[in-house]
């Protein structure tokens, strides 16, 4: 689009054609107030609040809905359009209650903001004001009427960007009302929008209203824990009892890759933090049963039994989680490797990343961002329901076919919400994701399998033609394509210019997980064990022969053959539905936040903390990395990084050998301030007791980034970027050959909207949300 | 009542209200009818010749001056007898904000005052470091001489410091062994 | 005659002196005086320790908004807040102060609080007699500066909004 050029108060401004006066104004750094206009959503006009003067024109005009024309001239601000916002003001405040001190909004509402900068708190009206009791529409919703200033900005993120059009107006003019469109109550999928979006505090949510004021939490933004999508939240905290307790999560400031965009996971299930049945204390069982215990005294059994077993040539199997940090899932494939010495590592899969990493070897710039998928102007998605599962990817997709215009085919075995968005919905027979696969990348014989009364060959023919000719095509593809046919898929992939992929997997960290090694054949970086290499040369003796999955290990167990397992944060005896006196036998050690079916079997159990509770870096299921921050805080937690170096120490290991600190880069990573503060003295007394020097503790996740950095192909992110919060893209391109595996050992998560394995489990948000809904939620994953 | 937190034994004051009680006076290890008698004697004469120290170090200090003066006339209390030097004093009121570079001083002040000795802490930023939560202040005097009485208040008026005054008298009157003590009997 | 002089000036002073014994004491007798303030003296202006107001039914005025301590300049204040239900109905507003402390080790009496109090719940009572031998026990309560309840209603009582509106006695705490 060409430039035009127009003055603003004197100044000249450049913008293209078809900008809005709005948001020329406020590139050019001059604030025009609004509350109805919200970029990215359709334009009202309803509030008059941004009013400026524009020559030759008889009236104030609205700048949210004038669009800049070449030599236009516009006053933002004099006597006229001051009197003229004052007045707007003064009507929106006729009827608003003036409860700002008990008001959830008040400190941080635009309506108190205007009125601060334009006057008009005095009202000139003699009447009661017209009070209507408060609404609930839901377990995390509330409506208080007479603070609504209708700007319609609910309804429009409902609707446009939900794509969900639960909020409605009710009545015309004056009595105009905002109301769910279902009588009284919301049928939505809970995500919080409309209360994040309103500008007053009209719309409250259940979760934090009444319990604190904007100014008295500390904000920290760090990264969901439910879903592998990553999206940004910043959590306000305040002390407790126990610690820093979680009272809100948003992304107001829109910063990360999720704008301002969060699901009901990340916007109210913080609260599994503060469940009254979590562990605060080391449990050792002590004639069978569980007793509580000091972490000294855990650590020191730990490290006893698990060195006299893998002294003893016994077998130990690790387990740990996709839902720990890239550091603390590099650091336990490491342990197992050097440390117990054993290549039984295992985590719950749920997507096949070696078959991608194999598959892209040697490809650069073939995997998609999560930003990407947001301006790429085809998406081809096979599989999955990203409305369930992967909320950010759902709302990225829409919107980019909303804004963009973008085309989305869609390939499912059934019919999920997506296809209202797409250009095209082909369904296929359940089970045939692979013969698509394959049939798109020129095996004309599998098109048999996935012919259907709608679809004919034909249909197929016309779509394999229109996917071939798009350019930058993003191909997203769930666990339903797996083994072999991710090979195939990027075969056809790499036939389409530009295409990328995103292959998506379940939990917070799943990539994480993957990417560094939690594998009984691949070390991180997806290079395999047996293969001699950089990581032989820097762990030293890494055992060559392939390890045992979790299945195998169950098996080993039953044969009495396992002498130890160590589980971190997972909870394979619930997930496989397995026999809980299975591991008898075996001297078993949890790193939970809860009793799970699996802790409550074994016979040490540390209290975790969970990922809003320690800091280090997550991968989300595209590859984009992103910092955590340390927000809550329960006394009597540790986090999992801590407590392997621990145990390792216990054992009599060496822990500069496992954690290289007191080399690299000093990073502070918010350990001198706010929730975090005092951090650092409470490692430095472990530290001083051992002659270890305190300038960077080995119980410090950075220590060892340096080296994931050095080793792990894909991760030579840029510090300083990570640091200040900004999400990096690693890529697969030259990691190792990766390994194609068994494909049944993929179990997806089958998580949806209202459900997040043993977090949804103790959230009280979303157990409050499935209790109000008549419809019956899936059988879910146990962790 | 069921709402209320239990913080310990409580004393009723005035309207009714309660407070939590303060704490017990020194050791209860029984002692004769004799030594009793004597320490109730001798308790009665310190805590009736109390001497502070000629020491302020702020805006308190005017109060603790005001204390001093015919209007609240300390010497009811036979403490009117502000002595120059800590080897004369039995009291050092600590009036005014305690700074990284005075808190040595008063360490070697109060080291220097005889035994038996005590201490006031008057004022928000003698007891706590007050509004001046910054890197210039000790935060509380107690963290570097034992303090036996907090006064809040910003500068706490003198009634508020006669009546911290009273209860170091009653914590005197009610201290045990002090005659064991002098002659070093315990 | 010097003697006589002096013995003129002697007399002359205590003169002075005996005539100032029947003049009425210019010294404060607290701790021995009359009254609740034991003899102090205080202007009406005078900012002691706070009192929690409550409003005319009984109710707490505090809806814990959180304005006093975001004005307190030695951040003494600390507050919970809590959502009022039908059952226990503890201020007039939506939200009550579930706990509401004050550290008078650090408070300095300065009224910010009261003045940007929008409830005028938070006010400086005349309460002067706050050392105590121990820090700890200077943190007060909600409790301990609440003022007290109409006579009907019970200390600390928690109030059902009907049977206030209907005029009858609150319902004291379950329990109590």
């Amino acid at each position: 689009m060409p430039d035009v050029t127009l003055t603003v108060d004197g100044k000249k401004l450049t913008a293209p054609a078809g900008t809005l006066l709005i948001e020329a104004c406020k590139s050019a750094g001059i604030e025009i107030p609004s509350f109805c206009y919200y970029p990215n959503l359709s334009l009202q006009g309803a509030c008059r609040m941004c009013l400026v003067k524009i020559e030759k024109m008889p009236k104030l005009q609205t700048a949210c809905t004038t669009v800049v024309t070449e030599g236009m001239i516009v006053t933002s601000d004099n006597e006229e359009v001051r009197q003229a916002r004052k007045s707007m003001v003064e009507l929106l405040l006729g009827n608003h209650p003036l409860d700002c001190p008990v008001c959830d909004a008040g400190g941080e509402c635009e309506l108190q903001d205007m009125t601060f900068s334009y006057g008009a708190a005095e009202s000139k009206y003699m009447e009661a004001k017209n009070h209507k009791d408060e609404q609930q529409w839901s377990p995390v919703v509330f409506f208080d009427r007479p603070r609504c200033i209708l700007c319609y900005r609910c309804v429009r993120v409902c609707g446009e960007g939900m794509d969900v059009w639960a909020l409605g107006v009710q009545n015309r003019g004056v009595s105009s009302i905002i109301a769910p469109n279902k009588e009284d109550h919301l049928e939505c999928e809970e995500c919080g929008m409309c209360i994040d979006i309103c500008p007053v505090g009209a719309l409250t949510s259940g979760a934090y209203r009444y319990k604190t004021r904007p100014w008295e939490m500390k904000h920290v933004g760090t990264i969901c824990t439910h879903c592998g999508d990553g999206c940004k939240t910043t959590l306000g905290v305040r002390r407790s009892d126990s610690g820093m307790e979680i009272v809100r999560g948003d992304n107001r400031d829109k910063s990360g890759i999720n704008n301002d965009f969060l699901c009901i996971k990340g916007r109210y299930a913080f609260d599994f933090a503060h469940h009254p049945d979590r562990l605060m204390q080391p449990l050792i069982r002590k004639n069978g049963k569980l007793t509580p215990a000091n972490w000294e005294e855990a650590f020191e059994l730990i490290g006893k039994r698990f060195a006299e077993i893998r002294d003893h040539d016994g077998m130990i199997g690790v387990v740990g989680s996709s839902r720990i940090t890239n550091e603390e899932a590099y650091l336990l494939s490491k342990f197992a490797r050097v440390v117990l010495k054993t290549n039984n590592v295992d985590h719950h899969r749920t997507a096949d990343f070696p078959a991608l990493a194999a598959a892209l070897s040697g490809k650069p710039d073939s995997t998609a961002t999560m930003r990407e998928v947001y301006d790429a102007p085809a998406i081809l998605l096979i599989g999955n329901n990203p409305t369930d599962q992967h909320p950010l990817l759902a709302w990225q997709i829409r919107n980019n076919v909303r804004l963009h215009r973008s085309r989305l085919y869609l390939i499912n075995s059934q019919t999920i919400k997506l296809g209202r968005q797409a250009a095209g919905f082909t369904q296929i027979p359940a089970g045939t994701e692979g013969k698509v696969a394959a049939y798109l990348a020129g095996d004309d014989a599998a098109v048999e399998a996935i012919i259907t009364e709608k679809n004919s060959r034909e249909t197929w023919n016309a779509l394999r033609e229109k996917l071939r000719g798009e350019q930058k095509l993003v191909i997203i593809f769930g666990s339903e394509i797996r083994g072999n046919d991710v090979a195939v898929l990027v075969k056809f992939g790499s036939g389409v210019h530009g295409a990328k992929f995103v292959c998506l997997a379940d939990y917070a960290n799943s990539r994480g997980a993957a990417d560094m090694g939690l594998y009984p054949d691949l070390l991180p970086g997806y290079h395999r064990v047996a293969d001699t290499g950089k990581f032989h040369d820097e762990w030293t003796s890494i055992p060559a022969t392939t390890g045992l999955t979790l299945p195998e290990m169950v098996d080993a167990a039953k044969a009495s053959k396992l002498k130890a397992l160590y589980v971190v944060g997972a909870n394979p005896i619930g997930r496989l539905g397995l026999d809980p006196f299975l591991f008898s036998k075996t001297f078993v050690v949890v790193q939970e936040m809860f009793l799970t079916e699996t802790a409550f079997m074994a016979d040490v159990v540390l209290p975790a903390a969970n990922a809003y509770e320690k800091s280090g870096t997550f991968t989300n299921t595209c590859g984009d990395l992103q910092i955590l921050k340390k927000a809550g805080e329960v006394t009597g937690t540790k986090s999992d990084f801590e407590m392997i170096v621990r145990i390792a120490d216990a054992m009599g290991f060496d822990v500069h050998k496992l954690v290289p600190f007191g080399a690299g880069e000093r990073t502070d990573m918010g350990q001198s301030r706010g929730a975090q503060s005092g951090e650092a003295d409470r490692h430095a007394v472990w530290l001083e007791a051992r002659g270890l020097e305190p300038k960077m503790s080995p119980l410090e996740p950075t220590a060892i980034l340096d080296e994931i950095q050095r080793l792990v192909p894909g991760y030579d992110f840029s510090r300083i970027n990570l640091l200040a919060g900004n999400d990096q893209h690693t890529t697969l391109a030259n990691s190792g050959p990766g390994a194609i595996q068994k494909p049944e050992l993929i179990v997806p998560a089958n998580d949806n909207l209202f459900s997040s394995g043993t977090l949804g489990r103790y959230s009280k948000a979303l157990h409050s949300v499935m209790e109000s809904r008549t419809q019956q939620t899936s059988e879910v994953a146990a962790d | 009542m069921s709402g209320e937190l239990n913080f310990g034994p409580y004393v009723t004051i005035e309207n009714g209200k309660k407070k939590v009680k303060d704490l017990t006076y020194g050791n209860h290890t029984p002692e004769g009818v004799v030594l009793t008698t004597l320490d109730a004697a001798a308790n009665w004469v310190r805590k009736n010749s109390i001497w502070p120290m000629t020491f302020g170090l702020a805006c308190c200090a005017i109060e603790m001056m005001s204390m001093g003066a015919s209007r609240f006339d300390i010497a009811r209390f036979g403490a009117e007898v502000f002595r120059p030097s800590p080897r004369q004093s039995d009291l050092i009121i600590i009036a005014g904000r305690v700074s990284n570079k005075m808190a040595p001083v008063i360490r070697l002040l109060w080291e220097q005052m005889p035994e038996p000795k005590w201490v006031i802490s008057m004022g928000a930023c003698a007891t706590s470091g007050g509004v001046f939560n910054n890197y210039a202040l000790v935060q509380s005097v107690n963290q570097v001489i034992p303090v036996d009485v907090y006064v809040p208040g910003c500068p706490p008026r003198p009634e508020q410091l006669i009546y911290a005054i009273t209860l170091l008298q009653e914590k005197i009157q009610n201290s045990r062994g002090t005659v064991r003590e002098v002659l070093n009997l315990s | 005659m010097p003697v006589l002089k002096n013995i003129k000036a002697i007399a002359k002073g205590m003169s002075i002196t005996f005539m100032e014994m029947f003049q009425p004491t210019q010294v404060e007798n607290y701790p021995d005086g009359p009254g609740p303030l034991r003899g102090a003296r205080f202007e009406e202006r005078y900012r002691g320790m706070h009192v929690l107001q409550r409003d005319e039914n009984g109710l707490e005025k505090c809806v814990a908004c959180f304005l006093c301590a975001a004005a307190c300049p030695s951040n003494c204040i600390y507050i919970e807040a809590a959502e009022n239900t039908e059952t226990n109905r503890v201020s007039g507003a939506e939200r009550y102060a579930k706990v509401y402390n004050i550290d008078y080790n650090r408070c300095i009496f300065c009224g910010y609080c009261v003045e940007a109090c929008p409830t005028d719940a938070i006010t400086h009572g005349h309460g002067f007699e706050l050392a105590s031998f121990n820090a700890s026990n200077l943190i007060y309560r909600k409790e301990q500066m609440l003022a007290a309840a109409p006579a009907h209603m019970g200390a600390n009582a928690v109030f059902n909004s009907a049977d206030v509106a209907g005029g009858a006695p609150a319902l004291p705490v379950q329990g109590s």
